[in-house]
């Protein structure tokens, strides 16, 4: 056996240019499945945590008619407590079951500025205490801080620009309550928040979700309870184990459980492309390997002569085959090698500098699907592993037909072409 | 027989004096009149140069019914309306509208500064009601915006109505592109109105259950219900509970600093 790697391996340099394309076909599209993986696994890791963090929680408990009605920001179908339990004691026999953390109530209105233009936006009422803990508005902050008394807001930093105003300036804005009353109200902008998510910047303010409560008419109630376990792993452990507590408690016609994949149609179609990847990256590797499956067919043709000499001195047909088969594995372990170390290094990069699409972002805006301006591609040791191992594997499994049929040759018309 | 005769000559010579009177007195009766010229009348009938009103609006969303119950006070030169409408229900109460040079102000107990309504928010429901605010702010002649043409004479709900179709004319901005009347022939005021887009979806439909003689031989409507056939499943009743013609309204109830 180690004779034939040896033989293997220096026949890789008995056609030096011919190896090198061969290896640096292999290490282009290694290098291409490396970035990606790390591209695709960035950009799925960070939309999906964004679903989770701003709209989704692991699990969102919503009535169950507001499903069909949220995008038009319906107050009608609101969660309003658990058979004799109100909403906090709702909320407290929720945080009682063991997968989990914690929980965010909000409430989601709609709301206008009627300036020289119509602007349309949505009102998040929010539990600041309990914000605070998630952290993800704070941190989101450029000035300011969250709201506390009645009429202070956070605001997107799109959306403050369009609008005109500034940090400390109060601004007048309208909305239906409940009972369909058009309302005016002046809120003061204690806070700025910018996400990078142009949905979620130009269009969402932030109030205390007792004043938002009192305003729309719906005291004691939410229109949503985000619910958060402590990762993504658990969550459908978390949805089981609130849908069993709103079937005990006789509220299943009432509410329904979302799960976080569940939540979105564009976040569900990212999901199933998650899958989808990976025959894509065997596609790439695949095209990569013609360029060896080409070069062995090459040397074949090229070594006629020689296969027979080898099946005349008693090799037999798989000892010719493991030849060829070890000659195109180098190739695919040499080409992967490159091939990682190239891409390790530009996803890398770019895990740290971030990949800048703005213009992207912007125009799926309109979409409802949240895409953050920069994202950062994943650099991770699985990576490269991985695609080393797909590298090597996909092109070793292609070599197996050229060198087959290399061992296939009878010996004597090989000697007779080569004569 | 002779006194049977004369009885009969009495009678015929009663009739055709009754008949010529009510020619000579009513025109309108002798004359057939355009489109135009019935939508001129309903406009004449329906314009209100000075008005304090009370009024009510039940809005059926499908889901739950809320009242506004509101008092409006009204003034007109005939070019410009002015109107003036104050909310007085407990959920709405200090809620004031303001319309002035064709613009919507508004005031809210909440909020600081007044509110200017234009553009798409017009044609949102005043209220969440079925009415959009162009509907409830309606002041130009009607005969101004639209041409109109007498389809047919029918009855409607036992009264006999013209049957008028009134599409916008050209450069004229409007709501509605077509509208379809039915005008009560002998009140002149519409009992039922249906409004088209122009690819010839009806959009609203008004029924007018009430209408009430204000003065000598002039009628508006007082109880309507308008229907949304856009929204599913519901309608808003106005009501027009009291209405005083002749109410000294002062003109600092239209002016923008005395709306807050």
């Amino acid at each position: 056996m180690i004779d034939y790697l040896k033989i293997a391996w220096r026949n890789l340099s008995r056609n030096y240019i011919r190896s090198l394309i061969a290896i640096l076909a292999i290490g282009i599209v290694v290098a291409i499945v490396v970035f990606s993986r790390g591209t695709i696994v960035g950009f799925g890791d960070n939309s999906y945590n964004m679903y989770i963090d701003y709209q989704f929680g692991h699990a969102r408990l919503i009535n169950d008619d507001y499903e069909h009605r949220q995008s038009l920001l319906s107050l009608d179908y609101t969660i309003d407590g658990l058979e004799e339990a109100d909403l906090n004691g709702m909320i407290m026999e929720i945080e009682r079951l063991e997968e989990v953390e914690y929980i965010l109530p909000r409430i989601q209105f709609g709301a206008v500025y009627s300036g020289d233009n119509l602007i349309r936006m949505a009102g998040i009422g929010i539990d600041s205490e309990r914000e605070m803990f998630h952290g993800v508005i704070e941190r989101d902050l450029i000035i300011g801080r969250l709201p506390e008394a009645d009429n202070e807001i956070v605001i997107g930093s799109g959306l403050i620009n369009e609008l005109g105003y500034d940090y400390g300036d109060r601004i007048t804005f309208m909305y239906s309550d409940v009972y369909q009353s058009l309302q005016g109200r002046t809120f003061e902008v204690v806070g700025i928040s910018e996400t990078g998510f142009s949905e979620i910047d130009d269009n969402l303010f932030y109030l205390p979700l007792n004043t938002t409560q009192n305003m729309l008419g719906l005291e004691n109630q939410v229109t949503e309870l985000m619910v958060f376990t402590d990762s993504r792993a658990n969550s459908y452990s978390l949805k089981n184990e609130l849908d069993l507590l709103i079937s005990e408690r006789d509220t299943r016609d009432i509410y329904s459980v979302i799960h976080w994949e569940e939540g979105n149609p564009m976040l569900e179609i990212l999901l199933e492309f998650d899958n989808f990847w990976a025959l894509i990256y065997a596609g790439f590797i695949l095209m990569g390997s013609v360029v060896v499956i080409s070069t062995l067919k090459m040397i074949i043709r090229e070594r006629r002569g020689e296969i027979g000499m080898m099946s005349a001195l008693g090799l037999n047909n798989k000892d010719i085959m493991k030849i060829f088969i070890f000659e195109g594995s180098f190739m695919g372990i040499l080409g992967s090698l490159s091939g990682v170390t190239i891409g390790g290094f530009l996803t890398y990069y770019l895990s740290i500098h971030g990949l800048h699409v703005k213009a992207y972002a912007d125009t799926v805006a309109g979409t409802g699907m949240l895409i953050d301006s920069a994202f950062y591609p994943i650099h991770s040791l699985e990576n490269l592993i991985i695609s080393f191992l797909f590298g090597g594997v996909i092109v070793t499994i292609a070599c197996l037909y050229p060198a087959w049929k290399a061992s296939r040759l009878d010996p004597v018309d090989a000697l007779k072409v080569d004569a | 027989m002779n006194k049977i005769n004369k009885l009969f000559k009495v009678i015929i010579i009663g009739l055709m004096v009754f008949l010529t009177g009510q020619i000579l007195i009513n025109p309108l009766i002798a004359v057939s009149l355009s489109g135009t010229e019935i939508m001129e009348l309903v406009d004449e009938n329906q314009f209100l140069e000075s008005a304090r009103m009370e009024s009510k609006m039940e809005i059926n969303d499908g889901r739950r019914v809320s009242e506004k119950e509101m008092v409006t006070y009204i003034k007109n030169d005939g070019e410009d309306t002015k109107a003036n409408v104050e909310f007085i229900n407990p959920r709405d109460r200090g809620a004031r509208y303001l319309l002035l040079d064709n613009e919507l102000w508004m005031y809210f107990p909440d909020a600081e500064d007044l509110v200017r309504i234009s553009g798409h928010m017009l044609e949102q429901g005043m209220m969440g009601s079925d009415f959009s605010y162009q509907d409830a702010l309606e002041s130009e002649k009607l005969t101004d915006l639209y041409n109109f043409e007498l389809i047919e004479e029918d009855i409607l709900n036992n009264r006999p109505v013209y049957i008028i179709e009134g599409v916008a004319k050209d450069g004229e901005e409007v709501t509605y592109y077509k509208r379809i009347f039915f005008v009560d022939m002998e009140r002149f005021v519409v009992l039922k109105e249906e409004m088209y887009a122009r690819e010839g979806r009806l959009l609203k439909l008004r029924t007018v259950e009430e209408v009430e003689e204000i003065e000598d031989d002039r009628w508006i409507p007082t109880r309507m219900v308008m229907e949304d056939k856009i929204r599913q499943g519901t309608e808003t009743i106005y009501d027009i509970r009291e209405i005083d013609l002749s109410y000294n309204i002062s003109e600092e109830l239209f002016e923008l600093e005395s709306l807050q």
